[in-house]
């Protein structure tokens, strides 16, 4: 199993877009997919062309005294995913508290039995809590975006320095940072480029997504730009972004 | 009749006998016999029958469908020239053609088809071969071990030895006699040499080549010398003495080419320190007189975008034209702006008057268009650094324009146009060398010889002759830093030429490198022989000339036999030729049959000027001038194809006088008429190839287009991002090959271009102003100055622009190549023909359609990958 | 900044000039004065950076 995170460094970075536009082309290129949504936000769903009345997902059948695992989905063009489901706050934090253990996460992962070559990707949020810090651990490769903004810079930053990245090497090590909504005709953004590249420098992936309509566009046809503007650039990047991934893990 | 031949009925056996009885006993012939006599009443029934049955073999494959398939791709690839859509007459011949040819020549699908692409037989031509390359693959895998032979050298040895015992050893191989038996044995033992020396990888098999091809024509020459004049009639001393000097001469220029490629170093830049605060400061020299302010635009902010330290980078336009707009923009960008009072000495006046001002402890040269890449001065400077009597580095630039002669050559024929072959002729790859731009300049040592010399009009070629007489040294770093645009007519061509001949002409006058203190023998070699290569147009027109003094005043210039000549001239012009185009003399540039044309050209203008110089170097003005009035317009082509119409109509009464003299003369002497002929033949192609040469369509002034092949991004007006390919550039606009059905892009659209530049990315605004088929032409709009530094830097100045360009040449199919080279001087007669009078253009109209047609039914080789056995 | 893989990639390295002798000086320019103009960035980069190392240091 390939169990790669996504998460924001700030949120409204683009974490839930960037993990469903990837997981498609992942599809496209013949890998097994499974995109596991542990953002309560729950919009990755939208991306697969899920209605949006529909409340299921897993928090919201543990919620409801459901096998979690019951939630799975499977879009038209074959990635499978679980959405987090709609739950209020109280539930929310009673799951936290209350219900996930320590190793939930990966005794739910194990229990799934999915073939070598499957790849789980989990949609982490910024936020720290139990779940998220459990997904860093497990995960084989954590990638991380931002935009090139001051903010972000300031979170990473801080990211960089507080315990959870930075107590031991592990989590340091599998990091990997691809930048998201990228203007290069704003100046603002063409100088905090090279100021991420002189912090970052090896860590950055190859690939940088630029701010595009067509992603706009995509999530308000409740598609992936793969599937709504299979030209356009972006596509391409999501789609060197996934090819990424597949020759880091085969090195 | 057939009572006049009484074996008729006795001798004529029937087809299906023959066959028949190969395989059988003559028992099943002879039942065969009584069958068919019985079954068919005569012989035409037979063969009507026999006919049928085979149409109807025919037919059965014909409905078969894959199989009627497969034999028409099978007949498609082996006769790629015949319509089978709409057969001709004509088409009826090309097939018998190339069907003798598959089973004769290019057997090779024949063998496969008939044996299913199964290697069960080998062509006896394939085992020879294969076995001659094992045999010599085998030798040159033991003597590439010798690549380094330093590692067998014994230092107690005294060198001196060794050259002595060689030089006695070479004398005696190069005078020893031959006859022509033996002789042949030599011919083909260096030929053999020469096949293993071309199998070995690396600097050897140069060294062996260039070897073998001095020997054979020293032996040549040695031979002229000994035994071949001729002196029993003043008119053949005449001719003999005069093609025996310029044969001298020819070789002479050889040795020196030679001697100066085994001297040949393979310099490797010096790496800078860490730490940027050691690097020495650098001004930046951009001298312009009267070009456009674009052009030097695109110089000066390349200049800028050189990664070097700012404090230590200055940059200095010196504009001798004293153009206001030149100093806005100085001012613009934050450059400096120097003019003087006077304009003495043109460029190097220029020089000199800026070295009064600035103080940078290097000074770098560049014509105001000759662009250098960001990476220019960290690959260049770390030489200095190391080595502290060095006072000069020069390095070689990419023509991004085609010069005149390859914008003629384009013309014909757009392949050739790839790379400038012409770079090497025009700049010799030596450690020497300093051609006046690309130039980097220690300070110090320049003022301590007086700046750049103005004495002569080569103040390049002569400024570096005074730091060597000084004793400091020069270097040639042969990494593609920099590119340039070339002159744009021919007649500016020319004239450069023949200001650099006149200069180096000076030079040997007022400051002979052969006298005077503290140059090495290497040093003084090296300007020998860039004199001569500038003289090497006397010779050349003495060959072109020299057969005609056989043909018309019946004089033997070579006083042997026809077998002796050709087992001599031969090799000997084959093995230079060899070596030259082993692109082993200037490194990458290809040194052959064009450029033997190339300096033809030059030869007849450069020639008078150069000896006038010579005998009074104080004629400096002259050439000036010349270059101005050849500048004028309306002067090209015929007034400069002149002189060479003049010599192809000799040469073509060279070939009428030959024809006469075969047929007239006596018959021991035909050979000896052949060997004339061939020579005038091959002189006329040469002509034509120059006459070609000339043929000049006038360049449309404009701003060049390189051609690249990037990805790149296009930001639309709505927020949409687009992938292109980015095709071409110049200084103001991109041009971009889109999708057309990934979106719509409308002219005069305002959009982004995003272009990146290793890992990082920029965004000019354009203008779309064309639009066809797929092609998006975009001009570049309000760029700020930052954006103009950018896009300088992601396109003419990027470190890697011009270094692929140059890197992978490699030299042409030989046959390719010669069919090229024919072609290209038909080409040049072709164009003569369309200048003459009507009735003699329809003629050769006539000729030239008919030529065609005979071209088409000439078997053709077929090339096609799916029919040869080692790539199923 | 020492060269990455920026502007002088593939072809160089045929003609044997080795990326890490190439140091990008105009970037390294770039960035201080990106520093001057931003003072925001210039805290986060040096306090934060320091601090880093710092950090890094004791756990190492």
């Amino acid at each position: 199993m390939h169990i790669l995170c996504v998460q924001g460094i700030q949120s409204g970075a683009g974490a839930s877009t960037i993990v469903a536009n990837v997981a498609r082309i992942l599809q496209e290129l013949d890998q097994d997919v499974l995109v596991f949504d542990l953002n309560p936000s729950n919009l990755l769903r939208l991306h697969f062309n899920m209605d949006w009345q529909n409340p299921s997902g897993w928090a919201f059948n543990i919620n409801d005294k459901k096998p979690w695992n019951n939630a799975a989905f499977q879009c038209e063009q074959g990635v499978h995913f679980l959405p987090f489901g709609q739950i209020n706050y109280k539930n929310h934090q009673a799951l936290m508290n209350d219900y996930l253990s320590d190793d939930w996460l990966s005794d739910a992962l194990s229990s799934l039995d999915l073939p070598d070559k499957f790849w789980i990707i989990l949609n982490v949020p910024s936020e720290l809590n139990t779940l998220s810090i459990q997904a860093l651990n497990l995960s084989d490769i954590i990638l991380r975006i931002f935009e090139p903004s001051v903010a972000c810079l300031s979170q990473l930053i801080d990211s960089m320095q507080s315990v959870y990245i930075h107590d031991d090497n592990s989590l340091s090590n599998k990091s990997y940072y691809l930048m998201n909504k990228l203007m290069p005709d704003s100046e603002m953004d063409y100088e905090m480029i090279l100021i991420f590249k002189k912090v970052l420098s090896n860590k950055m992936i190859p690939v940088n997504i630029h701010f595009d309509e067509n992603i706009k566009e995509a999530f308000a046809h409740q598609t992936t730009v793969s599937l709504h503007a299979p030209n356009s650039a972006s596509a391409k990047e999501f789609r060197n972004c996934a090819i990424w991934l597949i020759s880091y893990f085969n090195r | 009749m057939s009572a006049i031949n009484p074996f008729y009925r006795k001798n004529k056996l029937s087809f299906d006998v023959v066959l028949l009885s190969i395989i059988f006993q003559p028992i099943i012939i002879e039942d065969w016999l009584v069958f068919k006599n019985k079954l068919f009443n005569d012989r035409n029934q037979f063969y009507g029958t026999l006919i049928g049955l085979i149409i109807f073999i025919f037919l059965l494959f014909f409905f078969h469908e894959p199989q009627r398939i497969k034999a028409a791709q099978t007949l498609k690839k082996s006769f790629p020239h015949i319509d089978w859509a709409k057969p001709t007459f004509a088409d009826a011949i090309r097939f018998v053609i190339q069907a003798i040819w598959l089973g004769t020549i290019q057997t090779k699908n024949v063998y496969n088809t008939l044996f299913f692409y199964k290697k069960l037989f080998y062509r006896p031509k394939d085992i020879v071969s294969s076995l001659f390359n094992e045999a010599i693959n085998a030798i040159g895998v033991v003597l590439s071990k010798l690549e380094h032979p330093r590692k067998y050298y014994h230092e107690e040895f005294d060198p001196y030895v060794y050259v002595l015992f060689f030089l006695l050893l070479g004398f005696i191989c190069l005078t020893v006699p031959f006859n022509i038996s033996t002789q042949i044995i030599f011919v083909i033992l260096a030929a053999f040499v020469a096949m293993i020396a071309r199998a070995i990888v690396g600097h050897l098999s140069k060294l062996i080549l260039v070897t073998l091809a001095l020997a054979v024509s020293t032996r040549y020459l040695w031979w002229r010398y000994t035994s071949t004049l001729n002196l029993d009639s003043h008119i053949d001393v005449f001719f003999g003495v005069i093609l025996i000097c310029a044969e001298t001469y020819a070789w002479f220029i050889l040795l020196l080419s030679y001697f100066q490629f085994a001297c040949t170093l393979q310099r490797k830049t010096v790496p800078l320190p860490d730490d940027a605060s050691l690097w020495p400061s650098v001004d930046i020299f951009i001298p312009t007189y009267n070009e456009e302010l674009d052009i030097v635009k695109i110089t000066t902010l390349a200049a800028i975008s050189i990664d070097w330290p700012e404090d230590k980078l200055n940059i200095f336009i010196l504009d001798d034209g004293k153009r206001s707009s030149f100093r806005e923009f100085a001012e613009q960008v934050n450059v400096g702006y120097i003019t003087r009072n006077n304009n003495f000495h043109a460029k190097a006046g220029n020089i000199n008057h800026a070295l009064m001002i600035t103080k940078g402890d290097y000074v770098a040269i560049f014509d105001c268009d000759h662009i250098p890449v960001r990476s220019f001065l960290q690959l260049t400077m770390g030489g200095f650094l190391e080595d502290k009597k060095l006072a000069l580095i020069q390095t070689p630039h990419h023509l991004y324009s085609p010069d005149p002669f390859e914008h003629n050559i384009g013309n014909f024929k757009k392949t050739l146009n790839e790379d400038s072959w012409l770079n090497g002729v025009v700049q010799d790859g030596n450690d020497l060398g300093f051609c006046g731009s690309g130039t980097i300049l220690k300070r110090e040592p320049l003022l301590e010889v007086g700046g750049i010399a103005v004495e002569t009009v080569a103040e390049d070629a002569h400024t570096a002759l005074r730091l060597h007489r000084e004793g400091y040294t020069s270097a040639y770093i042969d990494v593609t830093q920099a590119a340039r645009l070339t002159t744009e007519t021919l007649a500016e061509h020319i004239g450069q030429w023949i200001l650099r001949a006149c200069g180096m002409a000076q030079i040997f006058r007022i400051d002979n490198p052969l006298l005077g203190k503290e140059l090495s023998i290497e040093q003084r070699l090296y300007y020998v022989n860039a004199m001569l290569l500038f003289l090497g147009g006397i010779p050349r027109l003495i060959f072109l000339l020299a057969p005609l003094g056989f043909l018309f005043f019946h004089s033997y210039l070579i006083h042997a036999t026809t077998v002796e000549i050709l087992l001599y001239a031969v090799p000997a012009i084959v093995y230079s030729s060899i070596a030259n185009s082993y692109q082993c003399l200037h490194g990458k540039q290809r040194y052959s049959f064009w450029t033997k044309i190339y300096q033809i050209v030059l030869a007849w203008y450069t020639t008078l000027p150069t000896a006038v110089t010579l005998i009074s170097p104080k004629i400096g003005s002259f050439k000036v001038t010349a270059k101005e009035d050849l500048t004028k317009p309306g002067l090209f082509n015929l007034a400069f194809s002149r002189p060479y119409l003049f010599l192809v109509a000799l040469n073509l009464l060279g070939i009428a006088a030959a024809v006469y003299r075969f047929l007239s003369g006596s018959t021991d002497e035909n050979t000896m008429v052949l060997i004339y002929f061939a020579w005038t033949v091959y002189n006329l192609l040469v002509l034509g190839g120059a006459i070609s040469l000339m043929q000049e369509i006038k360049q449309v002034r404009m701003q060049h287009r390189i051609e690249v092949n990037t990805e790149v991004m296009v930001r639309k007006a709505s927020g949409h991002l687009i992938c292109a390919i980015l095709e071409d550039y110049s200084g103001s606009g991109l041009g971009l090959r889109i999708d057309t059905q990934a979106s719509a892009i409308e002219k005069n659209e305002k959009i982004h271009v995003l272009i990146s530049r290793g890992d990082r990315e920029f965004a000019f605004p354009a203008r779309v102003t064309n639009v066809s088929n797929g092609f998006f032409g975009v001009l570049l709009e309000n760029l700020t100055l930052q954006q103009q530094l950018d896009y300088i830097q992601c396109t003419y100045s990027r470190s890697d622009a011009w270094v692929s360009r140059n890197q992978y040449s490699t030299h042409d199919n030989a046959l390719s190549n010669i069919k090229t080279i024919i072609a290209f001087c038909l080409h040049g007669y072709i164009g003569l023909a369309r200048s003459l009078p009507k009735f003699i253009t329809k003629s050769f109209l006539l000729i030239g359609t008919s030529t065609v047609f005979i071209k088409t039914l000439l078997p053709k080789n077929i090339k096609d990958n799916s029919i040869q056995y080692e790539n199923v | 900044m020492k060269h990455k893989e920026n502007g002088l990639d593939g072809p160089c390295k045929n003609i044997g000039i080795e990326n890490s002798n190439y140091i990008e000086v105009k970037e390294n320019e770039a960035i201080i004065k990106i520093k001057k103009k931003w003072p925001l960035v210039d805290q986060i980069i040096s306090v934060g950076v320091q601090n880093f190392v710092n950090q890094h240091n004791k756990i190492t």
